[in-house]
């Protein structure tokens, strides 16, 4: 009871795993799939939550061997200092380009939809303040605040797909296929980076109940891909295929297609909380886990003077893109192409040593 | 914890100077209730804008409630010339002293001139536009919207967005009103296989509107073609049909209650029947859905044949000559009567549609299950083939109740 | 020299800070300037002499901690400027570093301090024009710095006082003489100043006769007590026992007793609870503590005789949590009570009240109850580790101790629970929790505490379940209204209209086409009235308490509305938050809530949702890094750890069977699985399961 040390529990790890990989959900991810598979886009994320399961299960054959260590200190001790430092670097670049992009994407989203006169500096400031402080009080405090706000996150967005049933127009899955199954899968496969996300249970793990790896993990992945599957879904189902194709932020589209009488519509202010409070938790995530990135791979102990750092960083990305298209551009072709093939790469890259050097036992006393 | 919350204050006192951008009152905006598009006199289009006047809505703040002339109330009109309907909204604040705000706007009012010539690339773009609302109408008027708008006086409220409102809304309970509203208008344009129909309104007609007192279907009108006295200006029946954003015709009642029984959003009306044993009298029923039409398509020789069956069932409200009808043995020549009826209609409609070139039955929608991708779906070219597609329709009517009366004596 | 002078200075100033005291905080200077004659002469005369004795007998002082204080003399004399010849400081320097540890001489500078204290005490007390009004300055100037010119002025008062301190603290050793006794405890009680002090002498009626000395503070004792079970058994009847003993042929008390003190602690005083002193400090803390001390000359013991005859008040319904089902009882002003009533509600063995003494008051102010077979040893060494760790000279209250004791003081919420309900207390400690009461205080503290635990009312389990959880979630919704509502009033209103449904949005638009301020300073100043409005109803004199009511419903109500100040619906809003708030069953919590509506206001008002949200956010985040006593704020809900179902709504009794995880109590099981033995076909077997 009095301990001190930071832990994260199950539940808490599940929570901020499955949020950290879906909050994009809210954003513009999926915009691309209607364009690749049509009217079959909601197969996609399936596709890609077993690309996740995989590569979650890749990441966590290798983290079990190395209980109590994170991913960089773990690829320090298979692969040296250099080799590691280049992988921490794409571990950052995932980190601090995804929390950018996720930044500039949130906070365009409220210009678009909320405060459309506000200027985006301070819409961005905003965010950026409420993720570097909770970011800053440590993984514990950002999981718990994920745990605790998850109760308002899942009945807002329950609710909201409650109140879109009656708009569902289910013809649209027909032609059951879309683009086809070739296209749906390379759509799924090449796509997989959404899932790069995973990357976090490799930095959380020694604050993990020992053993309960495997769990935090698939289920975490598997609790993102409903969701992820559940969105597609429902906007699929709203705005049927050709026209849902057209939208920039289908979530907050069905939010403003809720009607239910003379009273309520025009609600999408109700469903405000779920995209900012998942944004949040996002850069709250993506902010900690590089500044402990960093620390691991400076050898620090506390990862807290990186916080406002990256946060500086992370702003200072956000703004890079000169306008929303590109910025929806950027995270497709960057983020969610490709990066959990890199991710997979370097896990493999990683194991293949550990079999290679265990086999002249020199890790083993360490690792068990 | 000493940090982090001078981080807050800090925060808090950099953002402060940085102002509230998007603060403002509501009694600083300007609300939109509806929109009106004619065709211009001196520019491109006519935007109409009607704004409501909150201090003669709200009760008991002063100012005495709208029941007076014309356009004197609860609401004004500003009819602007301007190339674009967004660039009306910017000009409309070099007319009025309040901000114009979309977000409340309910109508979307098109004047059946602009809308034969195509308006496609008025509404499709505003739905970019973040106050823009999939939700309002789409209505057609006959005659020009800035009229339609100006004079569409609300006679039981104040409150003129509640009077656009709940004049839609009769989709609920009547056949004759459509149900698409913008979303559904958009998202039936944008899809092979369906097309959209939308509200079709007028100012009430002044001149007779029928020459003779034969006896008329009360589903052969449409708005415009009301014979009435009385009540409020504007009246809404019927439909207007739509294919890539072109208006095509438009549908009376009887033939909207037939489009909206296919799209599944027919909720009931009243049919009135006339007696199969004396023919001057009539037997009222209400028809409901009984379940979802079923539709079968099958492709043969390249062009489709549809089979459908629709599944209806209702009450009698009313029988005229007494006749017992309700008598089991009789039920059953009055479902076929009440079939036959409906029958006509719906091959009016199917014969309608097949002329207009318009699937706005949504016959597409059951063809797209045959095909097992979308591009294949696309090259068969369904609104090609739909006009020349074999139809049959059959109609399934049950009585279920007799209302309050079971038999009648006849009248001494 | 001035050099060495400043060394010297610097290297006694240096000395590592004691424990404070009374006499350092320099408090009680002040009621003394008034009686004291303070005369340049008299006062240089006195501190002549405070000096003088420790003067005379430098070696006698005991170690380091008299270096301090030695440093402090100095320092007084040396501030007096040059009016001590031949005074270097350097010898005191020198001096103060000395070490001499030994009780005799610790004793010895007692008594001799004593000696010298009783002097000044003795002094003539008459008023001073010149003197007050100087006193006055420089109480008001300077009062804390180490050379204030108060302490300047009445340094022999000031070396007088710290010497009685010493002694106290040094735990002096009595006097077998019992005139030095009375002079020690003359000067130690201010007697002929202080009337409350009494030191009664008496004759013990044995043969021979013994001298003794009863020493009781009037007023808190109970003089019937006194009489019949002390005075009457020594001085009438103390021979009887010992002539009878003696008439019976028996050999006599000689035998069954040590000496005569023994004998009268054994069978002369008639008492019920009896404890022996050897040094002044306890005889001190007893006898201010409401027993009476008796001397016996010869001894140099005290006889510590349990006369405690406080007035306090009796116990009354609870004022702050009323509840209408359940116990009417709530706690007093007085400890021992408090510890019974909670005694009277968990009667177990296991049931522990451990007193500590906290600060430097007095004992036996504050004690902790917990079960010691249910609280886990981490929690209640924690809970003992803080509060001993706590020094100061006023801390008699629950308020000021939490302050001293809680997790993180910067933030709002409240990290002890505070109640007035025995029954609350009970449960906590039957929860594995730990109850803190202080003495004078009604209010107890139960640690850890959580977020749930503020949002509690006792009235909660003791109605049924179904309806405890509907009361529950009515209050929840209180707290979501009393923090937000006037927030998202100021956010939907300015920021996102499109949200109103149109009716209202045109209704609230016409309404408020009169009223000319914007919403924000609407809302501000209709909320700040009502805090007004709030404050004042507490503080204002229950005779007029009515008048205020009808201000501020005039206030509120329809004068602001009538007069264009403030739209309608900002009526509903304000009274809405305000019941909301109401609804908070925790006080401090509510004040909390109270606060931090503004601050959301703010956020509001300046980008809409978003500011809330965010600061909701941050707002979280901080909550859930919050620890109470180790045990984290929000538990169980984050983190999430296996409770009953009882923290946010309330689960049916008979599923209540574990204790919450997060205290980590040595025993899990509240009740057994099977709590209703009735529901069985075998009768009672539920009762048996459990442990």
């Amino acid at each position: 009871m009095m301990r001190q040390q930071t832990v994260i529990g199950v539940s808490e790890a599940v929570t901020i795993l499955f949020i950290f990989i879906s909050a994009k959900t809210f954003l513009s991810y999926g915009r691309q799939f209607f364009h690749e598979s049509y009217n079959a886009a909601w197969m996609v994320p399936l596709v890609q939550t077993f690309v996740g399961l995989a590569g979650v299960l890749l990441l966590v054959t290798l983290l079990q061997k190395f209980p109590g260590r994170n991913l960089v200190e773990i690829g320090e001790e298979l692969a040296g200092p250099y080799i590691n430092g280049l992988f921490a670097l794409f571990y950052l670049t995932v980190f601090i380009l995804g929390a950018a992009l996720t930044l500039r994407g949130v906070s365009e989203r409220v210009e678009a939809g909320y405060l459309p006169n506000t200027p985006i500096s301070m819409v961005v400031l905003f965010f950026a303040v409420g993720a570097v402080v909770v970011g800053y009080l440590g993984p514990e405090a950002v999981s718990r605040t994920a745990r605790f706000l998850l109760g308002v996150l899942l009945v807002t967005t329950m609710v909201l797909i409650a109140l879109t049933v009656p708009l569902w127009r289910f013809h649209t899955l027909y032609p059951l296929w879309g683009s086809g199954p070739l296209e749906i899968l390379k759509s799924g496969l090449t796509s997989s980076g959404d899932f790069v996300q995973i990357l976090l249970l490799g930095i959380i793990y020694p604050f993990l109940p020992g053993g309960k790896i495997k769990q935090v993990g698939v289920w975490g992945v598997a609790i993102a891909g409903f969701f992820m599957f559940t969105y597609i879904w429902t906007s699929l189902l709203v705005f049927t295929y050709p026209a849902v194709s057209e939208l920039a932020l289908p979530s907050f589209e069905i939010s403003r297609m809720v009607n239910i009488g003379r009273f309520g519509q025009r609600v999408e202010v109700l469903f405000m909380p779920v995209s900012i409070f998942a944004n949040l938790i996002f850069l709250s995530v993506s902010l900690y886990a590089a500044a402990s990135v960093l620390c691991s791979l400076c050898k620090l102990r506390d990862y807290r003077p990186f916080v406002p750092a990256m946060a500086v960083l992370v702003q200072t990305v956000a703004f890079i893109p000169q306008n929303v298209p590109q910025l929806i551009y950027w995270n497709e072709a960057y983020l969610s192409k490709y990066s959990l093939g890199a991710l997979a790469g370097i896990l493999l890259v990683l194991l293949l040593i550990t079999r290679f050097k265990g086999k002249g036992g020199v890790i083993d006393e360490k690792s068990t | 914890m000493k940090k982090a919350l001078s981080a807050i204050l800090l925060a808090v006192l950099l953002l402060s100077p940085a102002g509230c951008y998007d603060y403002s009152e509501p009694d600083e905006k300007a609300w939109v209730m509806a929109l009106g598009l004619d065709k211009g006199r001196q520019n491109v289009l006519t935007v109409t804008a009607v704004i409501a006047v909150p201090k003669n809505i709200a009760g008991g703040g002063g100012g005495q409630p709208a029941s007076g002339g014309g356009g004197q109330g609860g609401f004004i009109t500003v009819s602007l010339e301007t190339e674009t309907l967004l660039s009306a909204l910017e000009l409309l604040n070099a007319v009025m002293d309040r901000k114009a705000d979309l977000s409340h706007n309910k109508w979307f009012v098109f004047s059946r001139e602009l809308a034969e010539e195509g308006i496609g690339k008025y509404f499709a773009p505003i739905a970019r536009f973040y106050q823009f609302r999939r939700t309002s109408s789409v209505i057609v008027c006959q005659g020009r919207a800035e009229e339609f708008l100006a004079k569409g006086q609300p006679k039981l409220e104040d409150n003129v967005g509640k009077y656009y409102e709940l004049m839609h809304r009769g989709w609920r309970y009547t056949e004759f009103i459509p149900f698409d509203n913008f979303h559904h208008f958009y998202i039936k344009s944008s899809s092979p296989g369906i097309e959209p129909v939308a509200v079709l309104a007028a100012l009430e007609r002044k001149s007779p509107v029928y020459e003779t007192d034969a006896p008329k279907t009360m589903g052969r009108y449409q708005a415009g073609r009301i014979p009435r006295e009385g009540g409020g200006n504007i009246e809404i029946m019927g439909g207007a049909v739509f294919r890539a954003g072109k208006m095509l015709g438009t549908l009376n009642g009887d033939q909207v209650g037939v489009q909206k029984m296919f799209n599944g959003t027919f909720n009931r009306t009243i049919v009135d029947l006339p007696d199969p044993e004396h023919p001057d009298q009539y037997i009222i029923l209400e028809v409901e859905p009984r379940q979802a039409p079923e539709v079968r398509v099958q492709i043969s020789d390249g062009y489709p044949r549809i089979t459908a069956s629709l599944k209806l069932e209702g009450d009698i409200i009313s029988i005229q000559s007494g006749v017992n009808y309700t008598r089991p043995e009789r039920l059953p020549d009055l479902e076929r009567a009440v079939e036959e009826a409906l029958l006509e209609n719906v091959n009016n409609t199917v014969a309608k549609s097949q002329e207009l070139g318009a699937d706005f039955l949504g016959f597409g929608l059951h063809a797209k299950k045959l095909f097992r991708t979308w591009p294949e779906w696309e090259a068969y070219k369904w609104e090609e083939k739909y006009p020349l597609a074999e139809v049959t329709v059959n109609v399934d009517y049950r009585i279920r109740r007799s209302g309050l009366l079971h038999e009648m004596e006849p009248l001494q | 020299m001035s050099w060495l002078r400043k060394l010297a200075k610097y290297l006694l100033y240096q000395k590592p800070e004691e424990p404070s005291t009374t006499f350092m905080a320099g408090i009680e200077d002040r009621p003394v300037k008034d009686v004291r004659q303070p005369g340049a002469k008299g006062a240089k005369g006195a501190g002549d002499k405070s000096a003088g004795w420790r003067e005379d007998a430098p070696g006698a002082e005991p170690g380091t901690r008299e270096g301090k204080k030695r440093g402090r003399t100095a320092r007084a004399r040396k501030a007096r400027g040059g009016k001590k010849t031949g005074e270097t400081p350097a010898p005191d320097a020198v001096e103060s570093g000395h070490p001499d540890t030994g009780d005799n001489g610790s004793e010895a500078t007692g008594q001799r301090g004593m000696q010298n204290g009783d002097d000044v005490a003795k002094q003539p007390v008459a008023g001073g024009k010149n003197g007050n009004n100087a006193a006055g300055q420089a109480v008001a100037g300077e009062k804390n710095e180490a050379d204030s010119a108060v302490r300047e002025k009445y340094a022999g008062q000031v070396a007088e006082n710290q010497a009685i301190e010493e002694m106290l603290r040094a735990k002096t050793k009595l006097a077998y003489d019992l005139e030095e006794n009375r002079r020690v405890l003359t000067a130690i009680f201010r007697v002929p100043r202080n009337k409350d002090a009494v030191l009664r002498t008496l004759t013990i009626g044995t043969d021979p006769p013994f001298r003794a000395l009863l020493v009781f503070i009037d007023g808190v004792v109970n003089s019937q007590v006194q009489n019949l079970a002390i005075l009457q058994p020594l001085m009438l009847f103390s021979d009887l026992k010992a002539q009878a003993e003696k008439q019976n042929g028996q050999n006599g008390s000689a035998g069954r007793y040590k000496d005569f003190f023994d004998r009268v602690k054994e069978a002369l005083v008639p008492n019920n609870q009896v404890a022996v002193a050897d040094n002044y400090q306890k005889v001190v803390n007893d006898v201010l503590g409401g027993n009476s001390a008796l001397f016996i000359d010869g001894f140099n013991q005290a006889l510590l005789l349990e006369t405690k005859g406080w007035h306090f008040r009796s116990i009354s319904p609870p004022q702050v949590e009323a509840v209408i089902r359940g116990p009417q009882e709530a706690f007093t002003e007085q400890i021992r009570i408090n510890t019974s009533l909670v005694r009277k509600i968990i009667q177990r063995p296991a049931l522990v009240t451990e007193f500590i003494k906290i600060g430097d008051v007095s004992p036996m102010q504050c004690a902790i109850m917990y079960m010691a077979d249910l609280a886990n040893p981490d929690l209640v060494g924690e809970v003992k580790r803080r509060l001993e760790s706590v020094r100061g000279d006023y801390l008699q209250e629950t308020g000021l101790l939490e302050q001293m004791i809680e997790d993180s003081p910067l933030h709002l919420m409240p990290q002890v629970l505070t109640t007035e309900r025995p029954d609350r207390v009970a449960a906590g400690i039957m929860e594995g929790k730990v109850a803190v009461l202080v003495n004078g205080n009604p209010f107890v503290m139960v640690v850890p505490c959580t977020f749930f635990d503020l949002m509690q009312s006792p009235e909660d389990a003791y109605i049924r379940w179904p309806l405890g959880t509907f009361i529950r979630i009515i209050r929840y919704v209180g707290l979501f209204l009393a923090l937000l509502l006037p927030a998202h009033y100021v956010a939907i209103t300015a920021f996102h209209q499109e949200f109103i449904p149109t009716d209202l949005l045109l209704a609230m638009t016409g309404a408020r086409e009169k009223v000319p301020f914007p919403s924000i300073v609407e809302i501000l100043i209709m909320e700040a009235s009502f805090e007004l409005i709030r404050e004042a109803g507490i503080r204002i004199p229950g005779t007029v308490g009515t008048t205020l009511g009808i201000v501020g419903a005039l206030i509120l109500g329809q004068a602001a509305v009538a007069a264009n100040i403030v739209s309608p619906i900002l009526i509903i809003v304000v009274a809405v938050t305000a019941i909301g708030s109401f609804a908070i069953p925790n006080y401090s919590f509510s004040l909390s809530v109270r606060v931090l509506r503004f601050v959301y206001i703010f956020l509001a008002s300046l980008s809409g949702l978003l500011g809330i949200l965010v600061g909701f956010f941050i707002h979280v985040g901080f909550m859930v890094s919050l620890r109470s006593f180790g045990v984290p704020f929000m538990v169980p809900a984050a983190p999430v750890t296996g409770t009953s179902a009882n923290y946010f709504v309330r689960g049916p009794v008979w599923q209540q069977e574990t204790r919450p995880d997060y205290v980590d109590p040595l025993q899990r099981r509240y009740q057994p699985e099977v709590s209703r033995g009735w529901l069985r076909p075998g009768g009672r077997k539920g009762v048996k399961g459990r442990k």
